[in-house]
């Protein structure tokens, strides 16, 4: 019986790896055509970006096929992925990942200046009142669990401004989930604030159709009153879903610059070799239908801050909108 | 006649479950791991005609089956399947070979995948394979000591399959069923179980059961799944 059961257990196992199959290869072609595959199928950016995808293989495959290591091969694929210019695309090779095409914070002046802070947290939002009873929010990420919840407590706390002022200028984006929770304290009703399409096939045109992105009253402090948005070329990403919706709801301006044109939400693949990237399967259109990737979402009120402002310590950009909020409606 | 008189039974399965994969649409990467299962299972007889049905989940944490480095990825693996089907049974039975049936079985599956992606952040994706298919089934019934030892195997010749072809909560096609020929779908289901007192009103059963599948599209998968479970059964009706 033990000999029975244990020539039944062999055989399973055979038949299982006969099923499944062994791992791909982990040569060097083998790992760069994984990636060139993947993004080649599941990419959502090509028809934006107007890149020769197939041109990009023949000049970077040879020098894969020649990488002496393994980090000469993460350079050769971060190499070919750098011509997209996308900050979307992130790439965990063998050293520490970053984001391949990044933004540049930049510089503003707020708090002690323009602004009296009352509260700061560690979840990225920090909050106060300037002059004339304009409430003050700045947000610099719509990543994590915390970030909601504490842009609850600022607008408790503001809940009798006459405005409030919303700095997005240095958000580096995030879950799409908060940006849209987040515009949900500033609405009234359900609302479609922007559209988005998924690659869903293998030619780079294969694509779902519009699907609405809705914003729903939600939170237990709603605010009303008029918002004033400071947008950036560092507002990036989930922050630029959340400017779309602020705009949609009404009752909002943006002052400032374009923000940063990243139109698409990563999603991860993994190679097997335990690499992994994240890159975009989605575009984001306004309500007009446009894509507003590489090119940012203009404000209504367009100021720059230049360097000699800010080392006078001047935000040309804050002031403007604290001038627009504090004129008799 | 006592050949008409109706039998029916229950029977509740538990046990482990093993699941081996790998699914393009989610990781170049075979995955394994065991788990849990659960099943029901009617089984109405009649003269030489049965009929059974089925309700099977197994869920499983599933690993990379050879992960070179920065180890983290996993996935949360649920498998549902729902079959029913009827058999006849052969005449000629003999103690000696055994009682022969053949009929027809119809599964509907569902495979929900929750990858976990170790990338710049932890992220989560959400992946499906479902399938309806109908598949010509075989069972072959022998007496062995005081129990009756039971082998069946069914093999789909067709097939709907729905893959969508991203994470299944923005791919907007969760019911996108397509017809697939046994050219590109190819199953075997097989069974071997042993009733440990078929005359009796309860008894004790043990069934393996073992589940090999491939699906050739533009992102293709391979499962194989095993199960061995322990079971309680329940006789309604005139014992055999």
């Amino acid at each position: 019986m033990r000999r029975t059961c244990a020539i039944l257990l062999v055989a399973a196992c055979a038949a299982c790896s006969a099923v499944v199959g062994p791992n791909p290869s982990t040569t060097p072609l083998a790992l760069f055509d994984q990636v060139w595959n993947d993004f080649d199928q599941h990419y959502s950016l090509f028809v934006v970006k107007r890149v020769n995808w197939d041109s990009l293989r023949t000049v970077y495959r040879p020098l894969a096929a020649t990488a002496v290591n393994q980090f000469a091969l993460q350079n050769v694929v971060a190499g070919m992925l750098n011509n997209l210019h996308d900050g979307h695309i992130l790439f965990r090779g063998i050293s520490v990942s970053t984001p391949l095409y990044g933004n540049t914070p930049v510089r503003t002046v707020t708090f002690g200046t323009y602004v009296a802070l009352t509260g700061s947290y560690a979840g990225g939002v920090a909050y106060g009142h300037t002059a004339g009873n304009i409430g003050f929010i700045e947000i610099s990420t719509f990543e994590g669990a915390n970030l909601v919840p504490e842009l609850d407590s600022a607008l408790a706390a503001l809940k009798g401004s006459s405005a409030i002022i919303i700095d997005l200028r240095n958000n580096d984006g995030g879950l799409v989930d908060n940006a849209t929770n987040a515009a949900g304290r500033f609405s009234a009703k359900r609302t479609t604030v922007a559209y988005v399409k998924y690659r869903n096939g293998p030619a780079h045109t294969d694509f779902t159709k519009f699907l609405e992105q809705q914003v729903l009253p939600s939170g237990p402090v709603q605010y009303a009153g008029d918002v004033y948005l400071l947008t950036s070329r560092n507002t990036v990403s989930a922050a630029e879903l959340f400017v779309l919706a602020m705009r949609a709801l009404g009752h909002t301006t943006v002052v400032g610059d374009t923000t940063a044109g990243e139109a698409g939400s990563p999603f991860a693949r993994e190679l097997q070799n335990g690499w992994s990237y994240q890159f975009p399967e989605s575009i984001e259109y306004t309500l007009g239908g446009d894509t507003f990737e590489d090119i940012g979402l203009p404000p209504d009120a367009p100021v720059q801050n230049t360097n000699r402002q800010l080392q006078a310590n001047i935000d040309a950009q804050l002031a403007a909108a604290i001038s627009l909020a504090s004129q008799p409606k | 006649m006592p050949g008409d008189t109706l039998r029916q039974a229950i029977t509740l399965s538990i046990g482990p479950y093993n699941e081996n994969r790998r699914d393009a649409a989610d990781s170049p990467l075979a995955y394994a791991g065991t788990g849990f299962g659960e099943r029901l299972d009617y089984v109405r007889v009649r003269a030489n005609r049965r009929w059974y049905f089925s309700l099977d989940a197994g869920t499983a944490t599933v690993q990379p089956v050879q992960f070179a480095r920065q180890a983290g990825s996993e996935e949360g693996f649920g498998a549902y399947t729902l079959g029913a089907g009827t058999d006849w049974t052969l005449r000629g039975r003999s103690a000696h070979a055994g009682e022969f049936a053949l009929g027809v079985q119809f599964t509907g599956a569902l495979t929900v995948t929750r990858h976990l992606y170790q990338s710049q952040t932890l992220t989560e994706q959400t992946f499906d394979l479902a399938t309806l298919s109908l598949a010509p089934a075989g069972r072959w019934t022998r007496q062995l000591g005081d129990g009756v030892l039971t082998a069946s195997l069914a093999l789909p010749l067709i097939a709907w399959v729905d893959h969508p072809y991203a994470d299944v909560r923005y791919a907007n096609q969760f019911v996108d069923f397509r017809f697939t020929p046994v050219t590109k779908f190819r199953q075997a289901d097989g069974v071997l179980s042993y009733d440990f007192s078929p005359a009796t009103r309860y008894t004790f059963a043990m069934t393996y059961r073992v589940d090999a599948m491939e699906l050739d599209d533009s992102q293709p998968v391979r499962r194989f799944s095993q199960s061995l479970t322990f079971a309680l059964v329940r006789r309604l009706g005139p014992l055999p």
